[in-house]
């Protein structure tokens, strides 16, 4: 990224490290709401990577890729946070207003 | 004048990489889904503004998109981690021994002993 290969090595490593936690946390996380939690922060993570990509590689378009890339996990998060919320027990109110017609 | 913008630049994109790393760790070492929630998404939001602005102050062609990726970030992550963390406080996600509020069961209890 920055020709000095310490700077290279911190940013790349510590970023690594992060993205490497949160596949294990997803690998052995005990619920799903770990495992979601765990994909949440790892795209945010390969946002700000594809950020970086960007500067290195001297190419503006990667940062309309790293914006659709969060718009696309976003959605995908809200999703599958919707989808555990309603499965949820003891909801009995949403289902009455929902028979409701 | 360049030497500082460099400087400054990639003092930024390593912070935001520490905070990262920061992020996974505490993701993988919290004891219940709302204190990991808590730690990466706080952590995880600092990184990206950082290496964001990091890069607009480093080559300031890409300032313009750089901002529009800190404002898209500030704009979702809170949301999406406020989603995930009523999903799974709906579903009595099991909390660490060490919580003993909880203010939506019981607003007016709890604190500290007053």
């Amino acid at each position: 990224m920055s020709g000095s290969i310490v700077i290279d090595s911190i940013v790349f490593g510590l970023t690594g490290l992060g993205v490497l936690f949160s596949l294990l946390r997803f690998l052995l996380g005990p619920s799903s709401f770990e495992r979601l939690a765990a994909v949440d922060m790892m795209n945010v993570m390969i946002v700000g990577f594809i950020v970086i990509l960007s500067f290195m590689f001297k190419n503006n378009m990667y940062m309309d890729i790293a914006i659709l890339y969060g718009l696309l996990a976003f959605i995908e998060t809200i999703v599958f946070a919707r989808y555990l919320e309603s499965q949820a027990k003891g909801q009995v109110s949403e289902k009455k207003s929902g028979d409701v017609k | 004048m360049g030497m500082i913008r460099e400087m400054v630049g990639y003092s930024l994109v390593g912070l935001g990489a520490l905070f990262y790393f920061f992020a996974g760790l505490g993701l993988l070492r919290m004891p219940d889904i709302y204190t990991k929630l808590q730690a990466s998404t706080k952590a995880t939001t600092l990184g990206t503004f950082s290496i964001a602005l990091g890069v607009g102050i480093l080559d300031f062609s890409f300032l313009g998109k750089a901002i529009l990726v800190i404002v898209f970030i500030a704009l979702t992550n809170p949301v999406a981690a406020s989603l995930m963390i009523r999903s799974a406080y709906k579903n009595d996600a099991p909390k660490c021994k060490e919580t003993f509020v909880d203010e939506i069961q019981s607003p007016n209890k709890g604190g500290d002993s007053k």
